[in-house]
Parts: C-alpha cells; structure tokens; sequence
C-alpha cells in the first residue's frame, strides 16, 4: 500500500531544468558574483535589473543542483483545476500541468510551474521560493504516513481552485472500493476556509460539498472584487 | 530604499488588505501605529457595528483594489485593463514604486498581487519578481506573468501607486 507519485513525461523535467537554470543560474550568477566565467561577462552586457530595496536572498546554483548534470527535482504533482462554474455544475478537475519542486532544505527549496502552452511542448512559467515552499513539501512529504494510505494505493495529485484561494492534495483511489480523497492545504487548524478545518482529510464528495456552495457565493461578487 | 515587505492575507479574502498594507508601510514608512490589514478592513469595509481588529472573521470580504488604494492614500493611477508592458513596469520599479496588479483567474475570481523587481536576462528574457500574498514570493516570466499565472489565470487590472 502507497503513495504513487507519477513520473512526468521527461520534456517536463527539462522544462524545468532549462527554465530554472534561466532564472536563477543567470539571476543568481550576476546578482551575487558566482561563477561569472564567460557566462557572467555576457550578462555584464546585458542584464538590466532592479529589485526595491535590494536583491532577494533565492537559493544557489548548488542548492538546486544546476551545478551538476543532474537536478535534485522532486516530489513531481500534476496539476488539476476546477473553477468556479465547474464546482457548480459538477465538472471533473481539468489537468493544467505540473509542479516540481528542487532543493531539499529549508528555505533553499524552489517549486516551480510547467504548462503546455497552446503552441506544444511544456514551459517553466515561474519558481516559487520561501517558507510557504517548505511547508507545502513536508506537508506532501506526510501524506504517505496518513492511515488511509497504510491502507490502499493512492495516485498523488494537486488539485487547486484558485477562485477560491484554494489547494488541496488529491488521493485518486486506485481500488474501486475506495472514494478519493482531498486533504486542504494548509491543513486543519489553519485552512482558512473555516468549513475545512473540522478534519485533515474528506473524501472528494464531501470536499465538494463544502466548496460548492462558497463559489456560487464567490461567482456573485464584483469582477473588480479581489481575496 | 527599504526592502518591499509582502504580508500573508491574514484572512481568506484578504488579499488586498495584506497588499494595501505591503504598499502603505513601504510608500509610508514610519506611521504610528503601523497600518494593519484588520484596520484596513475597518476603512475599506465600513461595516456598521463590526470591528475587524476584534472580529475578522466578521470582516472576510471581497473588495476592491482601487478602493484599497484611494483609502491608504496610495492610488497614483487606475489603468484598469491596461497590462504595463515591460519598458513601462521598468520604468516604475526605476522609480523606487512598486506595481499592483489584479489576477483574473480563468474560470471566475480574482487576487491582488505587487510586482516589485524586474531582471533581463540573457536573449531579451524578461523575469518579474511577485509578491503574492498568498502564495509567496516568486520570480516569473514576464510572458506568463501576463498570460499565464500559475497556469490559471492573467494579469487583469493595473494600479500604478505613490507615496
């Protein structure tokens, strides 16, 4: 009984690894002076940068493992969406892509974002850095010890709402007598959405049951309405 | 320059109170008591007979950006769909002021972002720092930025902001 976690098609992979060496091998090289070899005179040339009151602390080359052939990625979701007119009509979550993170410690852990663009192929389209990574890996890291997963074969997916500032993780049940699973991210006490904070984890027909209901409300507010 | 600080939304639909807050105390450092996102709440909202220092919960609402804005006294301009293309979004962050920007997710909803550095990177790449309230901090593709945020939604609304 496990966890299973997808391997993603490899032009995922390096998708990812191509656009993180873009962003921080060449953000970082010039930022912070590593390395520069004829890389970093190039980008003397070229780069143009600004950052309001300094440049971010992001993590290194090395921390990420692009200085090696091999990118320390991991821990690799797919990504599905419902929006706020699916949940209403009871849609299934649509696949937008992929998220993979690199790094392996605290605050030196990037997680990034791959979409097949309309044109074909995958792209990086941003990295995300800081705490709110970290705690997302080790929450994903824990979903193997849950009882239910002691007990069956999950498939591990990402399911997000962003109408409704909502991510979950997705247990797809792989034996037919067993419902799917939603465990909210962050979880119970501190999911902000107070209707998921009486348990950790809700089987996918009683996840929908309380959100539904909260984007018909959110569809009725101003389109100049932010949360 | 201080550093541009971004707060976690403290509540789930407070995003513009966590970026309203963000923009106020770098624009407008130094205001005793500093700006908090419930006292935000309590100007933006106005709700007769609730406090939202004392009950938030009371107070997790939707609002808009601009009205955020106008109440911290940091509107500069409302360029509503107008997208800043890069030269321009440059040309804020050169002058020491961050950007705020509207998110419209594809299927319904929308959140408040602040754009606050830009890189260009070898072969015309152009890279945005976010500050997300929510999500974190981030470095993204201008491109996708614009089209393509987290893969669901695009760059709807523009706030330029001033001291």
């Amino acid at each position: 009984m496990a966890l299973l976690t997808p391997t993603p098609p490899q032009a995922v992979s390096e998708a990812f690894r191509d656009g993180l060496r873009t962003l921080f091998g060449e953000l970082l090289t010039v930022l912070k002076n590593l390395n520069p070899g004829d890389v970093g005179a190039i980008l003397n040339q070229t780069l143009n940068k600004h950052f309001l009151g300094g440049p971010p602390e992001i993590p290194s080359l090395a921390d990420l493992g692009l200085l090696g052939e091999a990118l320390l990625d991991h821990n690799q979701q797919q990504v599905f969406t419902l929006g706020l007119s699916d949940l209403a009509s009871e849609d299934s979550p649509r696949l937008i892509g992929w998220r993979l993170f690199a790094g392996n410690n605290q605050g030196k852990t990037v997680l990034g974002h791959i979409i097949q663009p309309a044109a074909g192929g995958w792209k990086l389209t941003g990295c995300f850095y800081r705490d709110r990574v970290w705690d997302v890996l080790q929450a994903s890291l824990a979903l193997g010890s849950l009882p239910a997963v002691q007990q069956g074969d999950y498939e591990l997916r990402l399911l997000t709402i962003p109408g409704l500032n909502l991510e979950a993780f997705w247990l797809v049940a792989k034996q037919p007598d067993q419902s799917d699973l939603v465990v909210p991210f962050p979880a119970a006490p501190n999911q902000p959405i107070s209707g998921l904070n009486t348990s950790g984890t809700f089987t996918m027909a009683d996840f929908r049951s309380i959100v539904s209901p909260l984007a018909k409300q959110r569809t009725s507010s101003p389109p100049s309405h932010v949360s | 320059m201080p550093e541009f600080t971004m707060q976690t939304q403290q509540e789930d639909n407070w995003c513009w109170a966590a970026v309203g807050v963000a923009i106020n105390n770098f624009l407008d450092p130094g205001l005793v008591p500093p700006l908090t996102q419930a006292a935000l709440a309590n100007k933006v909202l106005a709700i007769p007979g609730v406090d939202c220092t004392k009950t938030p919960d009371k107070c997790d609402l939707t609002a808009a950006l601009d009205d955020v804005l106008t109440v911290t006294g940091n509107l500069s301009d409302d360029l509503g769909h107008k997208v800043l293309d890069f030269p321009s979004l440059k040309g804020q962050i050169d002058g020491g002021l961050p950007v705020c920007a509207q998110i419209n997710w594809f299927d319904g909803g929308a959140h408040a972002i602040a754009l606050d550095g830009y890189a260009e990177l070898a072969a015309g790449v152009q890279v945005v720092s976010v500050q997300d309230p929510l999500y974190g901090p981030s470095f993204q593709f201008y491109e996708d930025l614009v089209s393509n945020y987290l893969g669901s939604g695009v760059w709807g609304f523009t706030f330029t902001v001033k001291p």
